[in-house]
């Protein structure tokens, strides 16, 4: 049994900065000489996927392997910690504003699924949270106004997301959210309640079979796709 | 150097019309790659929402009525740490439509310095504008000029007898504030059937009622007749709004008349208060 996440914060990460309670409320990108605003709100985690973290004059630098990648800084301007593209902050061309969410209104979401295989069937179940929360307890807020997964399964070329082909696109949702919240299965031989199989040829193949899940939290609101690629799966 | 504020008022007393009944029913431009100078026709169909003092929302060098009675405004744009010169003319072309034109300068030089990768494009230009016997120059400054028409609907109801009163008030907690809307019929408050706001330069829609229907910009603003604002995005129950000193807000309302007829009313406010007198979120 394996859980994945879409987002993975480092502890040195999180002892610095409370990442996994950020929020994204505002960015501003400039194009041609000129700001824009863009104002969707998404969680911070994902600025911090993966990184490691250095604490600098004014604030932290926030490192991709060894090399600064952005700044952060505490501020009390409106926000509570404004984020750099850069790590020299004078030279960044997005500029993010970070602040604490409030689980009453918002929503921290970062996908997750708990692989199990067994007899050659592999569960994957929807671990998601929701403002640190497993998503079947979290409260329904402002942000989280319906919960649900939708996946997909995808034929890709050395992770070439570009051309996939789509073999699968499963848990159908509408306005009330998908049909299926919990899981999806995954077996080499086909069999009852098997989602996809897949084939012997398909296990030859040189392309792989991904799976994509993402999770509906509000209407037309999704996370971006976990991918976990079908090898990763049957050998977690 | 004239503000919005100034300029929808110039545009007021010389051209007669209120900038906040126009929308935007057309739009065609050749828009220009600014990498490769690539031009393309564009006659996409503008939002829905999109009106004349959305285009004018900015500062302006200089504002003059040409002797046609058009209105020409002139400001200044930087790409690459160059300035450029956009001129944007308003005509009115009878019937109670208005158009516009915006002149890029920038546009104009990048056609000019790609003219060998833009034959297609300006062969279409020349049949479009019926240019065919004019300077190459005179048609990629054509081209430059992207045009709008606007449309003027005008109101069922007799001017003035259906408005909405827009009034400020110290919100509920400190560093808000509340705006209310109330429609009024000959200066008596009426109940409305649906109310809508959008509040420029707005951010992140959290803290408010709203329809959730779909991500449009439209529905993300309140539906309610009062709301706060407030420039803390740390405050997580109230419409945040960026930059500082002055807002521009407006209010929609809908109603029925008597025939069952739906009238939708628009007022505007430019509202300065020192409680949105703060900061730059972005430090800048």
């Amino acid at each position: 049994m394996k859980d994945y996440y879409l987002y993975q914060i480092s502890d040195a990460v999180e002892e610095q900065i409370n990442v996994s309670q950020l929020i994204c409320v505002a960015s501003m990108t400039k194009v041609n000489g000129q700001t824009i605003m863009d104002t969707n709100e998404q969680p911070a985690l994902e600025l911090f996927n993966e990184k490691s973290i250095e604490a600098v004059q004014g604030g932290w630098n926030i490192l991709d392997g060894r090399t600064p990648v952005a700044f952060v800084e505490i501020t009390e301007e409106g926000c509570d910690y404004r984020y750099y593209n850069r790590a020299n902050k004078h030279l960044a061309t997005v500029v993010k504003c970070l602040v604490f969410a409030d689980s009453s209104v918002d929503g921290i979401v970062n996908p997750g699924l708990q692989i199990e295989v067994s007899n050659g069937v592999a569960t994957c179940t929807n671990i998601t949270t929701i403002n640190g929360q497993l998503w079947s307890d979290a409260q329904a807020n402002r942000a989280i106004q319906m919960k649900g997964f939708h996946y997909v399964v995808t034929k890709v070329s050395d992770g070439n997301f570009g051309s996939v082909k789509y073999l699968l696109e499963g848990n159908g949702y509408n306005q009330l959210g998908a049909s299926r919240k919990e899981f999806v299965t995954i077996a080499k031989q086909a069999g009852p309640n098997v989602d996809y199989v897949w084939t012997a040829k398909d296990q030859a193949d040189a392309e792989e079979e991904v799976l994509a899940f993402n999770f509906i939290a509000a209407v037309k609101n999704e996370s971006s796709y976990l991918r976990i690629n079908f090898s990763q799966i049957f050998n977690s | 150097m004239y503000t919005t504020k100034q300029a929808l008022a110039y545009i007021q007393t010389a051209m007669g019309i209120n900038p906040i009944d126009y929308k935007c029913t057309m739009r065609e431009m050749f828009f220009v790659d600014t990498k490769t100078g690539k031009a393309t026709f564009n006659n996409a169909l503008p939002s829905a929402d999109e009106r004349i003092n959305m285009t004018l929302n900015t500062s302006w060098d200089s504002i003059v009525t040409n002797t046609d009675g058009s209105v020409t405004l002139r400001r200044t744009m930087k790409y690459s740490g160059k300035n450029y010169q956009v001129v944007t003319t308003l005509t009115n072309v009878g019937g109670m439509k208005i158009r516009i034109s915006n002149y890029m300068q920038l546009f104009d030089q990048l056609i000019s310095a790609n003219q060998n990768t833009n034959l297609a494009s300006i062969s279409q230009a020349r049949t479009k504008f019926n240019m065919a016997g004019d300077t190459i120059e005179d048609v990629i400054h054509t081209m430059a000029t992207a045009t709008s028409t606007y449309n003027f609907d005008p109101y069922e109801f007799a001017s003035g007898e259906l408005t909405i009163q827009i009034m400020t008030s110290p919100g509920t907690k400190a560093g808000r504030l509340k705006l209310t809307g109330t429609l009024h019929r000959n200066g008596s408050p009426i109940t409305h059937d649906k109310m809508r706001w959008e509040v420029w330069p707005g951010t992140a829609p959290t803290g408010l009622p709203n329809t959730t229907s779909n991500r449009n910009a439209s529905a993300q603003f309140p539906t309610s007749n009062s709301f706060e604002i407030t420039t803390d995005l740390r405050d997580r129950t109230a419409y945040p709004i960026m930059g500082s000193g002055e807002i521009r807000v407006v209010c929609m309302a809908s109603t029925k008349e008597s025939d069952g007829d739906v009238v939708q009313v628009l007022a505007e406010k430019i509202i300065s208060s020192p409680v949105l007198q703060t900061f730059n979120y972005f430090g800048l």
